[in-house]
């Protein structure tokens, strides 16, 4: 579903993401996790097309990046790790438009948005302007945009930042039942504990190289996810 | 802490000029020198030499005749419109729309050192603008009669009153549309509309003070003791320019009371309005109707959502179609007393060209795509991640300008050739260049707004007024319209009409190519890596 070979990208002197592969199959969630500024969203916004990168090849349902874009980006949906959105538009405009690009016929938009905005109790504030919504409520919003078009691939910056104990729940939920449809999920996050019980792979970045990638079960071992972490990044636990 | 927010707020205006807004770097301090050279050259070169031409005239017909203080009134007025218009508009925007607000009011700042250092910025904005009619009178009195200091320091204190009045007005007025803001749904057509009654009549004043000015300067001694016994103000306002300090320092007096009680009042009030701005209370729970539309349709719709979002991208963008639209119908009205004119000048199909030259430097008024891209900000990921080519959504942002000023320019093109009953073919070459000129200058917009994107900003005044891409667009697209009617005049009109109709179309119809060629390669390019 995804594949990732050798992506270099540098700002000016400095290396962001340093000769890093892996790959992700479908029906699998990938923790992408590491130090700020460690490159997971460099590497993640690399994947959606956004950022221009220096070397590598990045494929998306075995296209490439780079050279068939709009193909590659028809299969994924990408929600940020902070949901700037138009503030101009309420969230009914918002999905509707996000829904025209995508393509969606009326009546899958009509069923999904009700579907997904009954699930986070957005249902009633869909009608205001998204400059009034709450960060968590922005959060929400952009996620319902990713699940409305059923893309195959989604890449998700820190997912559950801002989001209530109850979202959190109705995401991850969300997030097994589409791999369960055999959908991939590559997101970037710091809560190792929801990381460790919700993914099947993990990869972990340090300095812009990857140190550690693969299954949840062999890049653990019989430690826990965050001794793991902290002895790959030279800190004690 | 008022200093530094001060700063803050001073950098916010001339950040482009200190810093690359593409690359984000600093500019070289030559860099820095040519861009304050040519802020200054604009202002005091052009409207400022404005003035001082207006000066000339009326300083030698007034001071000699023991009219100094009529003379200093006049342009206190002046000075106080263009204060206010220029002031009044951005202090709302300045003082509650913009983004840090929260960011700062997290800080342990109080909400009254914000408001201050805001406040603060809008004043020397007011006294920017006063300056800018007032000095060149000062000088000019200075230059021509000789020096004398009393007036020179009574020219000074009529400048600083000037600019507290200023001040006071821009800031209340702001206070005004915040409080109303905040009760209204389509707040942005209500800004658009009273700031277009505002302009409205501003242009009326400014029409009727030619023939007032002119009635005046013929029966001045006649004027002047009318204006001295029923409009007292204008006389104290005067006599103060004249060197009349008891009247400066009393004024000046009641104006710094005003000046310390009214940010009072403002600051008071300042976190309630800038915390409520966006919580306008809508029906919840509404059920939307779902429709599917073409991508192309859908990138339309966002981008006049954008527009008709912000009251200040419409005024800056679209003021002319107004003119546009009013040029057309004053065409019609006024359709003898134009055509006893444009008689005298040309023929029927030369004043065509004229007309078209017009309606050309009209349309350059209109910049909706420069500040297009800038305006993206923090929001271009959406658009980036999606299936979208960027030639797909640029031309959303050309076909915008273009939906707006072309009905607009061919209407005024209509109503030219309806008024001047010219030849088919003239009528044909007249709609073509105009149709050209518009879609041009879509494209030059367009184009600097992709050399000079300001994607990171505080506040949306930035890029839609303060961007160099707006800048650049007015300047180019009004320096060719400009060529078209001067080469028309000395070429065209003499030479034959319809071939330089049809020359000008020919290349402006080709540099619309070129401009769309560049747009689908290298703006593609630039796009894609912003």
């Amino acid at each position: 579903m995804l594949q990732i070979n050798h992506l270099t990208k540098t700002y000016g002197d400095k290396t962001a993401v340093d000769d890093l592969s892996l790959s992700i199959e479908g029906g699998q969630i990938c923790a992408f996790i590491g130090h700020n500024g460690a490159g997971k969203t460099t590497t993640l916004r690399a994947v959606t097309g956004i950022l221009p990168f220096d070397r590598g090849e990045i494929t998306v349902c075995g296209k490439d990046i780079v050279r068939a874009p709009l193909e590659c980006k028809k299969e994924m949906a990408y929600i940020p790790d902070n949901p700037d959105l138009y503030d101009y538009m309420t969230g009914h405009k918002y999905l509707q438009f996000v829904a025209d690009i995508y393509a969606v016929p009326t009546d899958v938009r009509q069923k999904n948005i009700s579907f997904y905005a009954e699930k986070f109790g957005m249902t009633g504030d869909l009608s205001l302007p998204i400059a009034a919504y709450s960060h968590g409520m922005k959060q929400k919003l952009s996620i319902i945009a990713a699940w409305i078009h059923s893309p195959k691939l989604i890449l998700m910056d820190e997912p559950f930042v801002g989001l209530d104990p109850r979202a959190a729940h109705t995401v991850k939920e969300m997030m097994r039942d589409f791999c369960a449809h055999g959908g991939a999920i590559f997101f970037s996050t710091h809560v190792l504990e929801v990381a460790e019980k919700l993914c099947g792979r993990v990869a972990i970045i340090r300095g812009g190289k990857l140190v550690r990638f693969g299954r949840m079960e062999e890049v653990r071992g019989d430690e826990s996810l965050e001794e793991v972490f902290f002895e790959l990044s030279g800190e004690d636990a | 802490m008022f200093g530094l927010l001060l700063k803050k707020q001073l950098t916010e205006f001339f950040r482009t000029y200190f810093y690359n807004p593409k690359t984000g770097k600093r500019r070289s301090t030559l860099g820095v020198i040519g861009c304050f050279i040519l802020f200054f050259f604009l202002s005091f070169g052009v409207i400022g030499g404005a003035c001082a031409r207006a000066a000339l005239s009326l300083c030698a017909a007034l001071l000699p005749a023991g009219y100094g203080w009529l003379y200093y009134a006049l342009f206190a007025v002046l000075s106080l419109l263009l204060g206010v218009i220029g002031s009044a508009f951005s202090a709302y925007s300045v003082l509650y729309l913009a983004k840090d607000n929260d960011l700062l009011l997290s800080m342990p700042i109080p909400p009254k050192t914000i408001a201050a250092a805001r406040l603060s910025a809008v004043y020397l904005l007011g006294l920017f603008y006063s300056a800018v009619v007032l000095l060149p009178a000062i000088l000019v009195r200075q230059i021509l009669l000789g020096f004398s200091g009393a007036e020179l320091l009574g020219g000074i204190l009529l400048l600083l009153i000037i600019s507290l009045t200023v001040f006071l007005l821009a800031a209340l007025l702001g206070y005004g549309i915040a409080k109303i803001s905040r009760k209204l749904k389509n707040k942005s057509f209500v800004h658009v509309l009273l700031s277009l009654i505002f302009i409205a009549g501003y242009y009326f004043v400014y029409y009727k003070a030619q023939t007032l000015l002119a009635e005046l300067l013929s029966h001045i001694e006649l004027y002047g003791e009318k204006i001295k016994t029923s409009a007292g103000v204008l006389f104290v306002l005067g006599s103060i320019g004249a060197g009349n300090f008891f009247y400066g320092a009393l004024l000046l007096a009641v104006l710094i009371a005003a000046v310390l009680l009214v940010p009072a009042l403002l600051t008071r009030n300042f976190l309630r309005l800038t915390s409520g701005a966006a919580a306008v209370a809508k029906p919840r729970g509404r059920v939307e109707k779902y429709v599917q539309r073409a991508p192309r349709r859908a990138l339309l719709k966002r981008e006049f959502a954008r527009f008709t979002a912000s009251a200040t991208y419409m005024l800056n963008g679209g003021i002319g179609l107004i003119f546009l639209l009013a040029a057309g119908i004053a065409l019609l009205v006024f359709r003898p007393a134009v055509l006893d004119i444009l008689d005298t000048l040309a023929t029927r199909e030369g004043s065509a060209l004229l007309l078209c030259g017009g309606i050309s430097a009209m349309l350059a008024t209109c910049s909706i795509t420069a500040p297009s891209i800038s305006l993206e900000g923090n929001t271009l990921w959406i658009v980036k991640s999606m299936p979208l080519s960027p030639m797909r959504i640029l031309s959303a942002k050309l076909r915008l300008q273009l939906w707006l000023t072309l009905p607009a320019a061919l209407f005024c093109a209509v109503c030219t050739i309806f008024v001047l009953q010219i030849s088919p073919l003239c009528a044909v070459l007249a709609l073509g260049t105009v149709a050209a000129a518009a879609v041009l200058f879509a494209e030059i917009g367009l184009i600097f707004g992709l050399k000079f994107p300001i994607l990171r900003w505080a506040n949306e005044i930035q890029p839609i007024k303060q961007g160099i891409s707006v800048l650049f667009t007015l300047l180019l697209c009004l320096g060719y319209a400009v060529l078209y009617l001067t080469l028309g005049v000395t070429v065209g009109l003499s030479g034959g009409v319809l071939g330089y109709f049809a020359a000008g179309f020919a290349v402006t119809f080709c540099l619309t190519l070129l401009c769309a060629l560049w747009l689908k390669t290298r703006g593609a390019k630039l796009f894609a890596e912003l």
